[in-house]
């Protein structure tokens, strides 16, 4: 199993339609951006990535609640028994919307981008941080459980602690940290920002002290290079022959906005993309007619790169391997 | 230039309440598993100063140690002065190991 653990996660990316316009967004999503895709598409990729050994549906964007097809997207994911999660700026999480999303989403993750200020600098918006706020009470009241996401860059590990305190005041029960990676916006409005060693390892730091506060969950998507090392096929890295099932090898599989498929990451280079989908082309299709060596030996490359001689002790496994991928020699 | 998070992170963890007995007890404790360098106490009868400096190349028990000390500090009324907690990466160009700086109680002059 991939670096998820053992989930296998869909991530499906079904509008860049979004209210913000935020800095770090790596899909370039914005309220001018009309750009979705079919939801019969994507109903039947989720029905087909499911019988791949797909078990968890996470959609993102752009911001999925200005999808409109959004119940019916997440109520396929869970007639083919896949957990929901909904990535979400939380801005429009209207008592409505949560009416329309009872009982189709497992966790519902809401961005926060450290503290209200840097949140509407990240954001670009004045009231991004104040309308997410005010929508909490009615989260809590769903019952749906929610946890909050933060972008580490290189000048905000000292807003964890506040991320973490304002996430158990809420009542959420997980903060997922995830380090900026330099995609979409990020290229030319924070090509300074994307943390280095040094702020992956205080991060880390930072973190367990968090975990050992509270029962807050707290989830840093950065990896040690003792775990590369020490278990190379969680990293696509080994010789081990694959399972039959993509989803039983390759975590998470990415279904960005224009149908095209990619493993591991929004924006991974095409030339590693599983295809494009289309009406004739399903998921299962393209899964089956893909071949995955040209990606594994891009993970094996990156995995002996960060494990030779002086490797970084901290890794951003996405971001090296994403990466990697813009400068590999073509694909044979 | 904007500063790093690391660096105010650094200064975060500087600050803090004082300590009395109890406290100053939990914080010996608390860095007992590490590779301690350095350790100096003063103070008769009731120490009022501690100084450690420790080692570790384990970031996980970084953590733990400071979530230990951190924790400790809470715990304390604060009687005998600012406690100092400095934590140094050590390494490059990626951190090997992690130094834990404590200095707990009045500063001293030539200390």
């Amino acid at each position: 199993m991939g670096p998820t653990g053992d989930r296998a996660i869909l991530q499906l990316h079904p509008t860049r339609r979004c209210n913000l316009r935020c800095l770090h967004c790596y899909s370039q999503s914005g309220p001018d951006v009309s750009e979705s895709q079919d939801v019969g598409l994507l109903t039947q990729a989720v029905e087909d990535a499911a019988a791949l050994g797909y078990d968890v549906a996470g959609v993102s964007g752009g911001e999925p609640l200005l999808y409109r097809p959004l119940p019916a997207l997440l109520r396929a994911a869970r007639a083919a028994g896949m957990r929901t999660t909904v990535t979400t700026n939380g801005m429009v999480l209207t008592e409505r919307k949560l009416e329309e999303l009872a009982g189709l989403v497992d966790v519902l993750a809401i961005s926060l981008d450290g503290t209200p200020a840097s949140h509407v600098e990240m954001r670009g918006d004045a009231n991004a941080f104040s309308h997410m706020e005010r929508w909490l009470p009615a989260v809590r009241a769903s019952g749906v459980a929610f946890g909050f996401i933060t972008t580490l860059t290189m000048h905000n590990a000292h807003e964890l602690a506040w991320v973490a305190d304002f996430a158990r005041e809420q009542g959420a029960s997980l903060l997922q940290i995830h380090p900026l990676e330099l995609e979409g916006n990020a290229v030319e409005r924070l090509p300074s920002s994307v943390p280095d060693a040094t702020e992956l390892a205080f991060a880390f730091v930072e973190s367990l002290r968090l975990r050992g506060e509270s029962d807050l969950a707290v989830q840093l998507d950065v990896v040690r290079r003792g775990a590369l090392q020490r278990a190379p096929e969680r990293f696509l890295a080994g010789d081990e022959d694959l399972p039959s099932r993509l989803g039983g090898w390759l975590s998470p599989l990415v279904i960005e906005t224009s149908g095209r498929v990619v493993p591991l990451t929004y924006g991974l280079d095409p030339r590693f993309a599983l295809g494009v989908l289309t009406a004739e082309r399903s998921l299962a299709s393209l899964a089956q007619a893909w071949s995955p060596a040209p990606f594994r030996r891009l993970c094996r490359d990156v995995h002996a790169r960060l494990t030779a001689g002086e490797g970084p002790e901290f890794v951003n496994w996405y971001e090296e391997v994403a990466r990697a991928a813009r400068g590999a020699p073509a694909v044979a | 230039m904007p500063e790093r998070g690391s660096d105010a992170l650094l200064r975060a963890w500087k600050n803090g309440v004082g300590i009395d007995e109890e406290v100053f007890h939990s914080v010996v404790e608390a860095t007992k598993e590490l590779d301690i360098q350095d350790i100096l106490i003063k103070g008769q009868p009731r120490p009022d100063l501690l100084r450690a400096s420790a080692a570790t190349d384990d970031p996980e028990r970084c953590g733990t140690v400071v979530t230990g000390l951190l924790a400790a500090l809470k715990r304390g009324g604060g009687t005998v002065g600012s406690p100092v907690i400095r934590i140094f990466p050590r390494g490059i160009p990626w951190p090997e190991q992690f130094i834990i700086d404590i200095t707990i109680g009045q500063q001293r002059a030539g200390f």
